[in-house]
């Protein structure tokens, strides 16, 4: 398991996997009462020592897949297997306690994710206390340094004696990490975790997670809108649109041959400053609907430039596609790519 | 595109007074905008692009106060511009796009009632409904929104409006402070699309702000570089963009994962930036430029001019430094030091 990363045995059982997870939520009251679909007939596969990048747009759900993961919400249907196991059938603080441990969550917001009252030291050693009561003050002490200094940041006992508003952004994010891989985790849930850093110092935190994965043995999912650095560090993709999963495959071959309209679009939208100026026509102003009480039909067919008839009859369920490659669209073709161009200038820029 | 500019920044700096004592936040920057020239302002966070912007549109307030330079917008000097002299020309002449809409926008108030604030207070002749209506048409948001309020709205919509309010008047300068910072790509690159749509179809000049190189490098025509406060590179976009001449806006441009071509380790720029407080000594990026030399840490670089753009970097001037000699006579900016 130390090789290949993407490619586990097959008959492994995957790290954590999601059947059919949907998650709703009862919005308006009285007479108006509504149900809102955050998440609808999800499943994701995640499998040891793999980063696995879950993209789309603000509101299509893919916060809530991560909660769900994490357990701060249970599902309305459907079921999350953990190593197999059905969270279903977890019972008791105990083992409720050691899951959290194996799957921590880091959040978007370094500035308001930490206490401001407290050095970082405290968040770290409250957690080994709790998750790791085998340890002694001596042993919380230096599996807080080693954590610490796992992320990069140095002199680790220097900057454990800090307050959080000593530390930079892109610090107190690394102390996120830190906080997550002390409880010697599986899977790390990562919700945007570079989304509010300057863009000079995202690259270190996602070499941060790359290198934890393979120090560590560490899982991530890595929730992002960003294409680009999806790219950069992870194996997989999913993508995601209002509460569906449109699009999954690896991550080169996804990125190359994208099968889904929506993919596309938002691979088309990712800035490439080294790309000839190209001139676009296109603007896409539409933003992905909040699903309240769906009919059957294609969620996206409202900005899909491909949209069929029967896009508004039937929703499309995955179909493969390509080597362990999966998307929901009644248009999109099986490898041999008729990659229909969003922009027309696309092609051009694709060299 | 060679009219006269009508904002002319010179030699400006800012000071936050701090109980350390004064603290140059923006030091020495000179720029020029001409009509309808869309200006990009790129630095990472506590760089003072946010304080350059306030600056210009004179909205510092204290510890924060402009210690020396010049700032004429349309011939006049608004640095030593009254108070009620300045609120006659916002929103008329100048408008600001603030970073959070959320926090712009009154969250109490409707759209509407907001818009008809503005004109209002520079009494307008025009019809306020009718003109709210026409600038929400012209940022593609139905007008029926008018009577939406802040939360009702989408984050994109939200920055879209706060875009139709700073355009009631048709203003010739809009000052953007990361305008897109808090959209997901889609809604960003479609926000970048129709502000330079409605640029062309207006006219106005546009300064924009952010930390994101790429998001402008379609998108403008000139390029700011800023580093602690001073500017190290400044030069046409794509000039910029193809040949950096500053180690730093080397570094920018590559911390960005491409999403095509082949797939190479980044390193981001090391470090952070330095305490502006107690600046390094010479040039300020010394402690974290991969080529940094013996004489970086005790000359203070000067912005000197490289093929259309000017670059304050050392390696620069010994590269070409012919050039400097009668480049240094026209080249911009540099203040006394």
């Amino acid at each position: 398991m130390s090789v290949e990363p993407a490619g586990p045995a097959p008959a492994e059982v995957p790290l954590i996997q999601t059947r059919a997870l949907s998650r709703h939520f009862r919005i308006g009251g009285g007479m108006r009462k509504k149900t809102l679909h955050a998440v609808d007939d999800a499943n994701i596969v995640i499998h040891r020592k793999e980063i696995v990048a879950l993209a789309g747009e603000s509101g299509s759900g893919k916060s809530t897949v991560a909660r769900l993961l994490a357990r701060v919400y249970t599902p309305t249907s459907g079921d999350i297997l953990y190593q197999g196991r059905p969270l279903s059938q977890m019972s008791g603080r105990k083992e409720s306690l050691a899951y959290r441990a194996d799957v921590p969550m880091v959040f978007q917001d370094p500035f308001s994710s930490l206490n401001p009252a407290y050095r970082v030291s405290h968040g770290i050693v409250r957690g080994l206390k709790l998750h790791r009561p085998e340890l002694d003050r001596a042993g919380r002490a230096a599996e807080t340094e080693r954590v610490v200094e796992a992320v990069g940041l140095t002199p680790a006992r220097d900057i454990l004696g800090r307050y959080p508003h000593e530390l930079s952004g892109g610090q107190r994010q690394r102390i996120g990490f830190a906080q997550a891989l002390a409880y010697r985790p599986k899977l790390i849930l990562a919700d945007e975790p570079v989304s509010m850093l300057d863009v000079s110092i995202r690259i270190g935190l996602l070499n941060v997670m790359a290198r934890m994965r393979e120090d560590e043995d560490v899982s991530f999912l890595y929730i992002t809108h960003d294409l680009a650095s999806a790219r950069y560090v992870a194996d997989r993709l999913i993508v995601m649109y209002a509460g569906n999963v449109v699009e999954s495959g690896p991550m080169e071959d996804l990125l190359a041959r994208p099968k889904h309209p929506y993919t596309q679009l938002l691979l088309d939208t990712v800035p490439d400053p080294r790309a000839p100026l190209s001139v676009t026509a296109e603007t896409d102003r539409g933003e992905p609907p909040r699903v309240i009480d769906p009919t059957p039909g294609c969620r996206f067919r409202f900005r899909c430039p491909l949209a069929v008839q029967e896009c508004s009859e039937v929703t499309p369920s995955l179909r493969v596609l390509g080597r362990d490659h999966q998307a929901a669209c009644h248009v999109a073709v099986a490898d041999a790519p008729a990659s229909a161009p969003w922009p027309p200038a696309r092609a051009a820029a694709q060299r | 595109m060679s009219s006269a500019p009508i904002l002319e920044v010179r030699d400006l700096r800012v000071e936050y007074d701090t109980p350390r004592g004064p603290v140059g936040a923006v030091d020495g920057v000179s720029l020029d905008v001409r009509k309808g020239e869309f200006v990009g302002i790129v630095g990472e966070s506590g760089c003072g692009k946010s304080t350059l912007l306030f600056a210009i549109a004179q909205l510092l307030s204290p510890p924060a106060s402009i210690s020396g330079g010049s700032v004429v917008f349309k011939g006049a000097s608004m640095v030593e511009m009254s108070d009620k002299a300045l609120a006659a020309m916002r929103w008329r002449d100048y408008s600001v796009v603030m970073q959070s809409a959320m926090n712009a926008l009154n969250p109490v108030l409707s759209i509407g009632a907001q818009f008809k604030d503005v004109l209002r207070a520079h009494d307008s002749e025009h019809n306020a409904g009718e003109r709210s209506a026409e600038v929400m048409r012209l940022v593609g948001i139905d007008p029926i929104h008018l009577r939406s309020y802040p939360h009702q709205l989408s984050g994109g919509m939200r920055q879209r409006a706060m875009i139709a309010m700073a355009l009631l008047f048709t203003p010739d300068l809009v000052i953007m402070d990361e305008p897109t910072s808090a959209l997901d790509v889609v809604a960003q690159r479609s926000l970048m699309v129709q502000i330079k749509e409605l640029q062309h179809q207006l006219g106005f000049a546009v300064i924009f702000v952010t930390h994101d190189m790429s998001l402008v490098s379609h998108f403008s025509e000139q390029l700011l570089v800023m580093y602690a406060g001073q500017v190290v590179e400044i030069g046409p976009t794509r000039s910029v963009f193809d040949t950096p001449a500053h180690p730093y806006s080397r570094g920018l441009l590559d911390a960005f994962p491409s999403i095509r071509g082949p797939k190479v380790p980044l390193l981001g720029i090391p470090g952070s930036p330095p305490d502006l407080a107690n600046p390094p000594s010479g040039c300020r990026f010394h402690p974290r430029c991969p080529v940094v030399t013996a004489e970086c840490t005790t000359t203070e670089p000067e912005l000197y001019h490289v093929a259309g753009a000017n670059a304050r970097c050392l390696l620069v001037r010994d590269a070409d430094l012919a050039c400097v000699a009668h480049a240094g006579t026209t080249s911009p900016s540099e203040g006394s030091a």
